[in-house]
């Protein structure tokens, strides 16, 4: 195992942060920490990175235990934080150049590695520019630079996509994905569910500090009853066919939004033409139809009750 | 750990508001006193004051006064008038003031502007009425003491009359206004230690958190970050000296070493003081700003850099107060130096600065001992 975290609690106060909290990671791997801000991502990989004290628990990387003078080990750890950590008066090239030195003090190899890694992410036009003149995006991504610069074999990557344009965003997810071809592992934490399902091997839900759930994303979606999310554009409908609609078989609930009738149904055969036959019986127009395979979103929603970004 | 190096200088000195308050601040206030100064320097060297004399011309003030000269030039020009005549010639600005002499032999100051004649004119009388008082007391009390090398050390020909050159030893005001500057330009650098602490600690700012996670050791980066900060700090002190010796010409005596050993430990001072106030208010960066500016200010008024009235009066009711004053401890290091050409009477002030500095950098690291933080 990379990463072996038993137990762990950590308390702000009276505010539990991590709820007996357990995670294993394995080479190779891209694990997904999903959940609402302030559910206790960022918390749990600044325990694991030895920066924050925690009240209960053990964490081991690479086979040993974790603790701020374990240099051997986060000579092989890359981090990029969720917030853009650089020095405003340094270029990119100085930037990722000074953090590369804190691993490499090989200036040659060094050199050679910030090249690499200014390509990697595509910033290298940008070599004498300083922060300052960069954009959101480029700053993400010069961000990115600094963490992965001396080639780590594990990465954590913490909301690295927050406030990025959905080009960059690309880029970025993309850049992840080559990085794990590449041999590292990866830990990514996000509140964005798409994000995840589309990057991660495994999956840890969280809320409020604890697991609510992990596995692949199939097998989430295989833990909730919702099967199959159907959705009409509606222009009009009353309260007395919607009620109607839900006593209708494998209907788990109906919701009208606007203009938009959605409605969840168990697994079930024939769930959108039995839906499609008794609009038709009750002389309901619709426009469109959309019918949806469960999202992340949906197993956040089934499992706390609330959505994921609320 | 030369690339750390590097790059924390460089990212350190490219701070334009850090370098404009240790570098071009004490450049500017430094230049104004000495457009201040050296105004007052010339209107003195070519002018005699006219002074109208109202009352008693016998009486000893009316006599010394007479008797005041420098470089052979009489300082001021008695006119004996009525008081009516002598208003009328001030309201016209063509004395400087009247004297006048009451019946009990006390006298009284008119004047109706704040000139630079005027406040010579003030201060003469101030120092005459004092050494007066003296040399009473000491004729009531120890008349013994009444030889007359005592009574030279009292003459008003040499001191009393602030109308020398700049590079002349006897300015005091000047020169402690000047070397209380030295000093402001230290501590006002103390913003570049309290940036440059802050941007390591993981509990402060986010490229701190970086420097965490990674492999240098913390103890490197501290006393790297320490040596980057100093450098700057003494550079700054040292190109204010250069500007203050070139470009103004004014002199700190033969004693170059002395002189960088004061600005050096001045400096340490000043990079634990920034060190601490930093890690004292964490993210309250307006907070550590405002407290640098407030105390250096206040540590420089007290020391005399708005006049060395104020630095008399603390000497003289609360002496110890001075070796809680890093500011006036630096000038008093300078003014010691310059004054008796002896560094070994420098030293209880160094020794004063280097406790600070140990109790500076205790404070310092008893909030950096630890590694990991609470929160971050």
């Amino acid at each position: 195992m990379v990463i072996e975290v038993k137990d762990l609690v950590k308390r702000y106060g009276d505010l539990i942060a991590l709820n007996h909290f357990n995670l294993t990671v394995k080479e190779g791997e891209i694990l997904g920490l999903l959940g609402p801000n302030g559910s206790g991502k960022t918390t749990a990989i600044n325990c694991m990175l030895s920066l924050l004290k925690y009240n209960k628990g053990t964490i081991k990387i690479f086979g040993e235990n974790m603790k701020p003078t374990a240099y051997d080990i986060k000579e092989k750890i890359g981090v990029v934080m969720q917030d853009v950590a650089v020095m405003n008066d340094l270029t990119v090239y100085e930037n990722i150049d000074y953090f590369c030195g804190l691993y490499i003090s090989d200036k040659k190899l060094r050199h050679q590695y910030v090249i690499e890694a200014m390509n990697f992410v595509s910033i290298e036009e940008y070599a004498k520019f300083t922060p300052k003149k960069l954009s959101g995006g480029l700053l993400r991504r010069l961000n990115i630079a600094c963490g992965i610069a001396h080639k780590p074999s594990l990465i954590f990557f913490d909301e690295p996509t927050v406030a990025v344009d959905p080009q960059s965003r690309n880029n970025i997810l993309e850049g992840i994905k080559k990085l794990n071809e590449q041999g590292a592992t990866i830990i990514y934490t996000s509140h964005y569910m798409e994000e995840v399902e589309q990057l991660c091997d495994r999956i840890i839900i969280l809320d409020n500090g604890k697991i609510i759930a992990q596995g692949t994303k199939d097998e989430l979606k295989a833990m909730i009853a919702t099967s199959e999310k159907i959705t009409f554009e509606i222009f009009d409908i009353n309260k007395e066919i919607i009620d109607k609609i839900k006593l209708l078989d494998n209907v788990i609930d109906v919701n009208c939004n606007d203009i938009f009738l959605v409605i969840r149904f168990q697994k079930a055969e024939h769930n959108l033409t039995t839906i499609i036959d008794f609009l038709k019986q009750e002389q309901i127009d619709f426009e469109k139809i959309f019918s949806e395979q469960p999202t992340l979103n949906d197993v956040f929603l089934e499992i706390t009750g609330k959505e994921l970004r609320d | 750990m030369l690339t750390f190096f590097k790059y924390r200088f460089k990212s350190l000195i490219s701070e334009k508001s850090l370098m404009f308050w240790s570098l071009l601040f004490p450049i500017i206030l430094v230049s104004f006193f000495y457009l201040v100064f050296s105004n007052i320097g010339k209107e003195n060297i070519f002018d005699t004051f006219n002074v109208a004399i109202v009352g008693n011309k016998e009486n000893q003030l009316i006599k010394t006064m007479d008797e005041v000269k420098y470089d052979d030039i009489k300082t001021f020009e008695l006119q004996y008038l009525t008081k009516e005549d002598s208003l009328n010639l001030l309201n016209q600005k063509k004395i400087a003031g009247i004297v006048e002499i009451k019946n009990n032999d006390e006298y009284e100051l008119i004047i109706n502007d704040n000139g630079s004649k005027q406040l010579i004119l003030e201060e003469f009388l101030s120092n005459y009425q004092q050494k007066e008082l003296l040399i009473n007391d000491v004729l009531k009390n120890n008349p013994e003491l009444l030889t007359t090398n005592w009574l030279e050390t009292l003459t008003f020909s040499k001191d009393n009359v602030s109308n020398k050159s700049l590079s002349e030893k006897s300015n005091n005001e000047m020169i402690i206004s000047f070397y209380t500057v030295i000093a402001l330009s230290c501590f006002m650098s103390s913003f570049i230690s309290a940036n440059g602490i802050s941007t390591i600690q993981a509990n402060i700012s986010k490229q701190g958190a970086r420097l965490s996670v990674s492999p240098y050791h913390k103890r490197k980066i501290i006393i790297i970050d320490f040596i980057a900060s100093l450098l700057i700090i003494i550079s700054s002190v040292i190109t204010l000296l250069i500007y203050m010796n070139f470009i103004l010409k004014i002199e700190f005596g033969n004693h170059l070493g002395p002189i960088l050993i004061i600005c050096f430990v001045g400096s340490l001072v000043s990079t634990a003081f920034g060190y601490f106030l930093s890690l004292l208010f964490k993210k309250k960066e307006g907070l550590t700003i405002a407290m640098i500016i407030a105390m250096t200010m206040s540590w420089s008024f007290l020391a005399g850099m708005m006049g060395p009235s104020i630095k008399y009066i603390i000497e003289s009711n609360l002496p110890f107060m001075k070796y809680l004053n890093p500011v006036a401890l630096i000038t008093d290091s300078f003014y010691t130096l310059y004054y008796y050409d002896s560094f070994a009477m420098c030293l209880p002030y160094l020794g004063a600065l280097i406790v600070m500095f140990i109790v500076f950098i205790t404070g310092a690291i008893m909030f950096l001992r630890g590694d990991q933080y609470d929160s971050i």
